[in-house]
């Protein structure tokens, strides 16, 4: 295996009234080939702005993103060009992502005719049928347009975008939030079968725990702009290190009335992003807060076999994380 | 024995648009008793919100009508108010106006929308005070100060406007609003389905909380079954409008019987069990404004058979207090 993608102390600032908002803070990652990477956190921890900072959306303040080895924050702009096709992303709500404009066989066949990838007029409408037919979608909708389609068909047609270019990672936004549960699984197990299939490369945003425990190899937990917890996901849902993870875990309600988690309420919202300090950002609504913890920002550091947790006093919190009492 | 808060008989809602007319609710009927929860979980566009405002009197005009059916509200039948007699609009309105946020309150999905941005948000509180009680301005804005500090948001932050708090706390102020007049009845529409988890925790606590305190009855609307295991005490699936399954939560999570239940749990990622794949079912819930004459799942059900294309199963009750519409199910009741 391979390492695809590797993000070395990736920072985003923004200029705001006030000072500058910390959005990504010195985040530092790596994504397997083939793997799925998962970003957990909750609004406005900066996981949307990493995903946007990765594919060039919006330039990084400082650090290097490598995509096969390769700094792609120092390419010209026509130079980053030529690697797009290989970069794509499925944004959350298909409805504001499609134009409304255009049928699906014409949204499906956008990508091609700007990267130009296949001139040739009938082969290319093959290749947007051939597309419809991966991501389930009937043929019979080619000619229609997205206001006339539900949520999950949408979100089919921003996936075959996606796949038009052949990409090799694919940086999932919050694809299903919008869904229901049952369309949510049929989109969930489609991309799956795709990654199986094609051997893609997925940096997998969410807010949800247990879509990214389904879907994900590898899970970051972000609290605002930093990783605090980071490891393979049997790890991370056995051995719980981080309080923040902690309380994420256990607000989660459960749709079981067997293994009650015990609940750690949080204290108070997230605090503002901007000029955070030095100090750990989940200081002041975390439950085991000491001084040492408004003083000085803790370094992820290595917990065994790669979990890495950024807390000063994890070891003394230990890992009996998970929580789960059973209450029945 | 307890008289129900809320009694909806049958009711039976339709929408009457250009292109034709969408059977939003389709025989519904369910009970909360005073202090009860009652989950209503269902998908986009299963018809649960068309409930909750029928019962506000708040169907969008023109084109919601109530075509059958009667609700009863703490011993009053208001579906009397509901006809769509022009003479009688303006005293449908009146009556209306002086139940809603008295005798039941409502909290709102998105909180942005369900408060005014040009008054502060005690004044908002106050409003509903006044209007409903006889006091003066200064009594209310003491009371509205108090219900603040109930829902966890200092006093002191009474002149502030509704974009200077956050959306957790922002809900907290509808909750406040909401539960000002002491209501009966409490209808919370996806309360918190706009709330990051750990936010969620907090209002859902805090709802647990003041329902034991004033002991209102509550009518949860949400598409997630884990704020129902955690905050309800009964709970209904409805599904194109229709009520599958109904009971108690020990009925329904640890004893599903209607096809589309298990199919919504099964769907469910677990942070528990370990699965390969998900079991998506195929297909989409059937179009409103296009029922089929038998039971509406059976085009994405697993278990159907060719009775099922032949009739409309009725909700049959499985166990005392658990109902299921499904005709295997009623079937082998009959063989029992």
């Amino acid at each position: 295996m391979s390492t695809l993608l590797e993000i070395r102390n990736l920072k985003k600032y923004y200029s705001v009234s006030g000072g500058m908002l910390h959005a990504v803070d010195d985040v530092t990652l790596s994504v397997e080939k083939g793997e799925t990477l998962g970003i957990v956190g909750e609004s406005g921890c900066g996981k949307s702005t990493l995903g946007k900072t990765i594919l060039r959306l919006t330039p990084p303040t400082d650090g290097e993103i490598l995509y096969n080895g390769q700094d792609i924050t120092k390419l010209s702009d026509a130079e980053f060009k030529k690697l797009r096709p290989d970069l794509q992303m499925i944004f959350q709500d298909p409805m504001s992502s499609l134009n409304p404009r255009m049928s699906v066989k014409e949204q499906i066949e956008e990508p091609m005719l700007i990267y130009k990838t296949i001139p040739d007029r009938q082969e290319r409408e093959k290749k947007v049928l051939e597309l419809m037919d991966t991501v389930g979608l009937a043929r019979r909708y080619a000619d229609t347009y997205p206001h006339e389609l539900d949520g999950g068909r949408r979100q089919r047609i921003g996936i075959a975008r996606g796949l038009a270019l052949e990409p090799k990672l694919i940086i999932c936004d919050e694809p299903v939030s919008a869904l229901d549960v049952l369309i949510q699984a049929q989109i969930l197990n489609l991309l799956q079968d795709l990654q199986k299939e094609k051997g893609l490369t997925y940096l997998f945003i969410t807010h949800d725990l247990s879509v990214v425990k389904h879907i994900s190899h590898n899970i970051c937990v972000m609290y605002l702009g930093q990783v605090v917890e980071k490891c393979d996901t049997p790890t991370l849902f056995a051995h719980t290190m981080h309080p923040y993870t902690k309380a994420l875990l256990s607000a989660i309600p459960v749709p079981s009335l067997k293994n009650r988690r015990e609940r750690i309420l949080l204290k108070g919202e997230l605090t503002s992003p901007v000029n955070p300090g030095n100090r750990c950002r989940f200081a002041p609504r975390c439950i085991y807060a000491k001084e040492k913890c408004f003083n000085c920002t803790p370094e992820l550091q290595d917990m065994g076999g790669g979990h890495m947790v950024a807390c000063h006093f994890c070891k003394e919190i230990g890992d009996d994380g998970n929580g789960t009492t059973d209450a029945t | 024995m307890n008289e129900p808060i809320l009694r909806i008989e049958d009711l039976v809602v339709h929408y009457e648009t250009r292109t034709g007319v969408a059977e939003a609710v389709n025989n519904v009927s369910l009970e909360i008793l005073p202090g009860e929860t009652l989950g209503l979980v269902g998908e986009t566009g299963a018809g649960k919100t068309t409930i909750a405002l029928t019962i506000m009197g708040l169907l969008p005009q023109p084109g919601g009508h109530v075509i059958q059916g009667k609700i009863t509200l703490d011993g009053e039948e208001i579906t009397r108010y509901m006809t769509n007699n022009r003479r009688q609009s303006n005293k449908n309105d009146k009556y209306f106006r002086k139940i809603r946020g008295n005798k039941v309150g409502m909290i709102f999905q998105d909180p942005m929308s369900a408060l005014n941005p040009v008054y502060t948000v005690g004044e908002q509180i106050a409003e509903v005070i006044r209007l409903h009680n006889k006091v003066s301005r200064a009594e209310a804005n003491k009371k509205a100060v108090d219900m603040m500090e109930l829902v966890g948001i200092p006093g002191e932050r009474f002149k502030n406007y509704p974009h200077e708090f956050s959306g957790g706390m922002k809900q907290r102020i509808v909750i406040a609003m909401a539960l000002a007049c002491s209501p009966r009845l409490l209808i919370a529409d996806e309360p918190t389905t706009a709330l990051d988890v750990t936010i969620q925790a907090q209002v859902l606590e805090l709802m647990r909380g003041l329902r034991k305190e004033f002991n209102t009855a509550m009518l949860m609307i949400t598409h997630d079954l884990g704020v129902v295991a955690d905050i309800c005490d009964k709970c209904a699936v409805i599904y194109a409008g229709q009520i599958v399954e109904y009971g108690t939560l020990e009925h329904v999570f640890n004893n599903p019987k209607h096809p589309y239940t298990l199919a919504l749990f099964a769907a469910l990622p677990s942070l528990d069990t370990e699965v390969e794949r998900l079991q998506a079912i195929e297909g989409l819930m059937s179009d409103p404004m296009d029922l089929p004459e038998y039971c509406s799942f059976y085009d994405r059900c697993n278990h159907r058979c060719d009775a099922c294309k032949n009739c409309d199963p009725a909700l049959t009750e499985v166990e005392p207090g658990h109902f299921v519409r499904c005709l295997r199910i009623s079937s082998e009741e009959e063989e029992k």
